[in-house]
């Protein structure tokens, strides 16, 4: 008791302060909905180099040398500084990563080498055309798609020393050629895209349009996370993309390719967390049934149900939040209780009353969940953030724990009823009803995702309130009709805008920008590869201004 | 050319007189007579999270203290290891509470702020560090790179949770820019003792036509994107120096840690039984790092900010950040049985300063030890559990190279900004600094040199 009343009075000194800031914890927030002025124009970004993500690393060398090793699977792990992978504003590289880099491109260099020496020097005829020639053969064929544009003279130049200089040291054609791909594999120029402009761009403020080669690379990482495939190149390289009318038929048929799939459905995983299946843990005493193997199967569905959503259906967010269609293994056949027959995943038709939308999904409600316990807090403040860009405050300091779920105070609790008595003080309640009302409605889902009624003898409680989310504001039961509000949302749809402009520029838009020309004609029933398709038209994606140069 | 001087061994090697079928260690010495040279001075940073137990870590005149005992004496023997008269304790040092406009609370100040000095910047309202961190400072004075370490397992939370990237490290490179640290040791032991290296001219070749294309690059790019490059070009350089010798000064490869993943492929992410001993591996690599000459810099993380450990290994197993240090509200203690719980995990973390800095004690070096070349500081994201960031007890082990020359000491000057930490540093370092961060005239801890 004494505890507690000493928490109190901590808390209520805080609660002045607290209830002063009120319950947003965005700096930048979107301008507000419905204001109907035509949309401003993008800021364009600055110049800069992006490195490569591992996943884009690991694409490119399948594309490049047809190398399917995934050699990045061991690089240091890439921090979501956009929210995404490709945050590669801020992507630097540190000594062991040159070395991780090194040993990659040693190994990839040995094998493509050991795989025969044709495809690297577009057939070159040795015997015929000698070494000078076969090495520029490279130069002009590989290399290239390597760096995503033709290279400078230097860079020629300094290939060439290292091809000599292997040779001098008694090297043959195929060790001088395996040096040249090690060089090329760790350069800069392959480590890092370019979206610089032209290299005699004038030095200025004003934006400058960036190379076909830049804004082709631009593309094709947005739309398959790789080098551009041969099509496009042979465009490019043909003058043959220069217009955005060339961006967006290219662009239209990349949409068609298996490596769209993959990387549209990992801007999916990477939006809603649900990569995170990849490293979940369970604490064993409350979940006995959760193992890795499952944790793959909730990550495999997910795989499935976003192609089904994106590639088989409407492709919209209506679909994403309200389709009852999926797949399932055993594993989840038992964790949702339906019958299938056959082996591996097999399609399956869910009852809609209790499993509609991607938020209903094992893979979203056991990454978003405690190890013990389902985790409403944690739910509601990723839903917030994540869906519809309202990110609370993180918590004050010294916020009093809620009853752990293995303390014997809580065995005739819900979860719910845990939290409840967590934040009955006013200073949580200004956020938690807000972050409450949100997490709560998952309630009937645990944290391995299984549906319930009941928990700890006490019946479940999924009614939840939205709260400061515009139009869809007010009382709801459960995750169907959470999400069938926020399938109706102008918040859900304009944050959307913000997560495809993060992934595709790699960084978060400037503060205060107004991102509604992206969204012109969008709303939750369009596919969600129309922002695409806007954005890569727009001189944001496709031109740089210069970085400010402090005075 | 890439501008680095060519050692005696790789000019050997280039004129053919090392045959390069000989075993050739990376980090064996190279014999050379001439005047004794002076150590150079390293700098060591172990940082710990969820702050101390006030009433238990300040120690009485003898430096004596719950908390501290666990620094000062040997666990086996019950007696004084040695370190007391090298270690200086500074009390007063304060954080102050601003978010800048982020969504960062006081983890993410003292996370993020305590090594760069610099406000916090929003990435989408998420903090980040605002500018490079001392031990990044130094590395690029030093033109070395750091050996960056941590042990960020966590079965109750495994790390990063979505949003929280920011907490996997204290070290920053630039402005929103983390020095990620490596949180295999088996990683490490094979980074900084390679097996013996094949076609080291030919590596070299690699290196500097990759350097070469790298500058060509940098003179196309603003001064923040030039910043990026110049990184990646003294990692480039770091990896040339090791492979072209002296190298390390080791004569044997050590024993290897194990390999964890290959136990369980959640062990590095979310479990927390092999906690306590892949720290002491992160801590003897750093000091094998150093000892070996291997880098200057070393900082070891011992979980992320905000962390939740269990502390199993302590008889705990709780939920020590939510369950256990929030509860701490007060410097006295609340009750015994939680107090007793943050006692036993600081006494955790001041046991494994103790095991670095006694082993870099114990490496004679000069007229004295390692340690004497060195500077520990171990340091902590809060002051006290509950989130407060007042008394954040800061410790210095080390005379720096004779920066330093006295122990055994508690300096208290009262209310001081945490800015003194980074200042203190570089000059202790040699770098001479008014200031550190956001407050360039700070100066350091009044008392220390």
């Amino acid at each position: 008791m004494r505890l507690q009343r000493l928490l109190g009075n901590m808390l209520g000194l805080g609660a002045l302060l607290l209830l002063g800031a009120g319950c947003s914890g965005d700096p930048e927030a979107l301008p507000p909905a419905g204001t109907e002025s035509p949309p401003p124009p993008l800021t364009p970004a600055i110049r800069r180099v992006r490195r490569l993500s591992s996943r884009e690393y690991n694409n490119v060398v399948r594309d490049l040398l047809g190398d399917t090793s995934r050699p990045a699977a061991r690089f240091l792990r890439d921090a979501y500084q956009n929210g995404y992978d490709n945050g590669s504003a801020e992507l630097a590289v540190q000594s062991d990563q040159v070395v991780d880099y090194e040993a990659a491109a040693e190994a990839l260099a040995q094998t493509a080498v050991a795989r025969g020496l044709a495809p690297l020097i577009a057939d070159c005829d040795l015997a015929q055309q000698g070494n000078a020639a076969c090495l520029q053969a490279l130069l002009d064929s590989l290399a290239p798609r390597a760096f995503r544009r033709p290279l400078t003279t230097g860079e020629q130049q300094r290939l060439r020393a290292v091809f000599d200089a292997e040779l001098a040291a008694g090297g043959d054609f195929a060790r001088a050629i395996q040096t040249v791909l090690e060089v090329i594999l760790q350069s800069p120029q392959f480590l890092y895209r370019e979206e610089l402009g032209p290299a005699d761009a004038p030095e200025g403020r004003g934006p400058v349009q960036l190379t076909d080669y830049e804004v082709a690379t631009e593309l094709s990482f947005l739309l398959t996370g790789s080098i551009p495939d041969a099509a496009l190149w042979t465009a490019v390289t043909g003058g043959r993309f220069k217009t955005v009318a060339d961006y967006r038929r290219e662009a239209a048929r990349l949409l068609g390719t298996p490596a769209s799939r993959e990387t549209v459905r990992a801007f999916l995983h990477q939006w809603l967390a649900t990569d995170r299946t990849a490293t979940l843990s369970k604490d064993s005493g409350f979940y006995p049934d959760f193992n890795q193997a499952l944790a793959d199967s909730m990550g495999q569905e997910l795989d499935r149900f976003y192609d089904h959503v994106m590639w088989d259906g409407s492709g919209s967010l209506r679909e994403l939040f309200t389709s009852n269609q999926s797949f399932v293994d055993d594993k989840l056949a038992r964790l949702y209780g339906v019958q299938v027959s056959g082996g591996g995943f097999q399609p399956v038709t869910l009852d809609p009353a209790l499993r509609k939308g991607v938020l209903s999904r094992a893979g979203f409600l056991a990454v978003h969940a405690a190890t013990d316990s389902s985790g409403p807090i944690s739910r509601g403040v990723f839903l917030l953030q994540a869906l519809l860009c309202l990110p609370p405050p993180q918590p004050p300091a010294n916020v009093p724990p809620a009853l752990p779920a293995g303390d014997p105070g809580a065995k005739d609790l819900t979860t719910r009823q845990r939290f409840e008595k967590h934040v009955s003080s006013p200073v949580c309640a200004a956020c938690h009803k807000q972050i409450d009302g949100v997490g709560f409605g998952l309630e009937q889902f645990d944290g391995l995702g299984a549906y319930r009624t009941v928990e700890n003898g006490q019946p479940v409680d999924s009614r939840g309130t939205l709260l400061g989310t515009g139009e869809i504001d007010g009382d709801y039961t459960g995750a169907g009709e959470l999400q069938s509000r926020l399938a109706t949302s102008r918040s859900l749809t304009d944050c959307y805008l913000r997560n495809a402009y993060r992934f595709a520029l790699g960084q978060i838009e400037p503060t205060g920008e107004d991102l509604r020309a992206l969204g012109v004609g969008f709303g939750s029933d369009a596919r969600l590869s129309e922002v695409l398709l806007t954005l890569i038209a727009d001189p944001v994606f496709t031109s740089r201004s210069f970085e400010a140069v402090k005075p | 050319m890439s501008g680095i001087p060519y050692s005696r061994r790789r000019v050997l090697q280039a004129l053919g007189a090392i045959p390069l079928s000989l075993p050739f260690l990376p980090w064996e010495r190279l014999v050379h007579a001439g005047p004794p040279v002076t150590p150079p001075k390293r700098l060591v940073l172990l940082m710990q999270n969820n702050g101390t137990q006030q009433a238990n870590f300040w120690p009485d005149a003898n430096l004596r203290s719950p908390i501290l005992d666990a620094l000062f004496l040997d666990p086996k023997t019950g007696l004084e290891n040695g370190l007391k008269a090298k270690t200086n304790i500074i009390k007063g040092v304060y954080i102050p509470n601003d978010a800048n406009g982020t969504n960062g609370n006081q983890h993410d100040m003292g996370f993020a702020r305590l090594f760069t000095g610099a406000k916090l910047i929003s990435r989408g309202g998420q903090p980040w560090g605002g500018g490079p961190s001392v031990d990044q400072l130094l590395a690029q004075a030093w033109k070395v790179d750091s050996l960056t370490l941590a042990v960020l397992a966590s079965q109750t939370e495994p790390h990063p949770k979505p949003g929280f990237d920011h907490r996997e490290s204290f070290s920053y490179l630039g402005p929103a820019t983390l020095k990620h640290p490596r949180k295999d040791p088996l990683e490490v032991f094979n980074y900084l003792f390679p097996p013996a290296p094949t076609d080291t001219r030919r590596r070299m070749s690699v290196l500097d036509a990759v350097a070469g294309n790298l500058s060509e690059v940098q003179g196309r790019l603003g001064p923040a994107e030039r910043a990026k490059l110049d990184y990646h070009l003294t990692a480039i350089r770091d990896v040339e120096r090791r492979l072209s010798g002296p190298g390390g000064t080791c004569p044997m490869r050590p024993a290897a840690p194990p390999d964890y993943p290959s136990l369980d492929p959640n062990a590095e992410v979310s479990v927390d039984t092999y906690i306590p001993q892949m720290v002491d591996n992160m801590l003897d690599l750093a000091v094998l790092g150093l000892k070996c000459g291997l880098t200057r810099i070393a900082t070891v993380q011992l979980g992320y900010g905000g962390g939740k450990w269990r502390f199993g290994w302590k008889g705990i197993n709780m939920n020590c950040h939510d369950d256990v240090a929030h509860l701490d509200i007060l410097d006295g203690g609340v009750f015994a049985e939680n107090t007793k719980r943050v006692v036993l995990m600081n006494q955790y973390y001041a046991s494994c300063v103790a095991r670095l800095a006694t082993a870099l004690d114990a490496i004679p070096e000069g007229a004295g030890t390692m340690l004497d070349n060195t500077l520990v500081v171990w340091a902590n994201e809060l002051g006290r559990g509950d989130h407060n960031q007042s008394n954040v007890p800061i410790v210095l082990i080390g005379k720096a190279g004779g920066a330093i020359e006295k122990g055994g000491r508690v300096l208290d000057a009262g209310k001081q900004v945490f800015n003194r930490l980074g200042c203190t540093i570089l000059n202790a370092m040699g770098v001479s600094a008014a200031g550190f961060g956001d407050v360039p005239d700070c100066g350091v801890f009044p008392g220390l040199f």
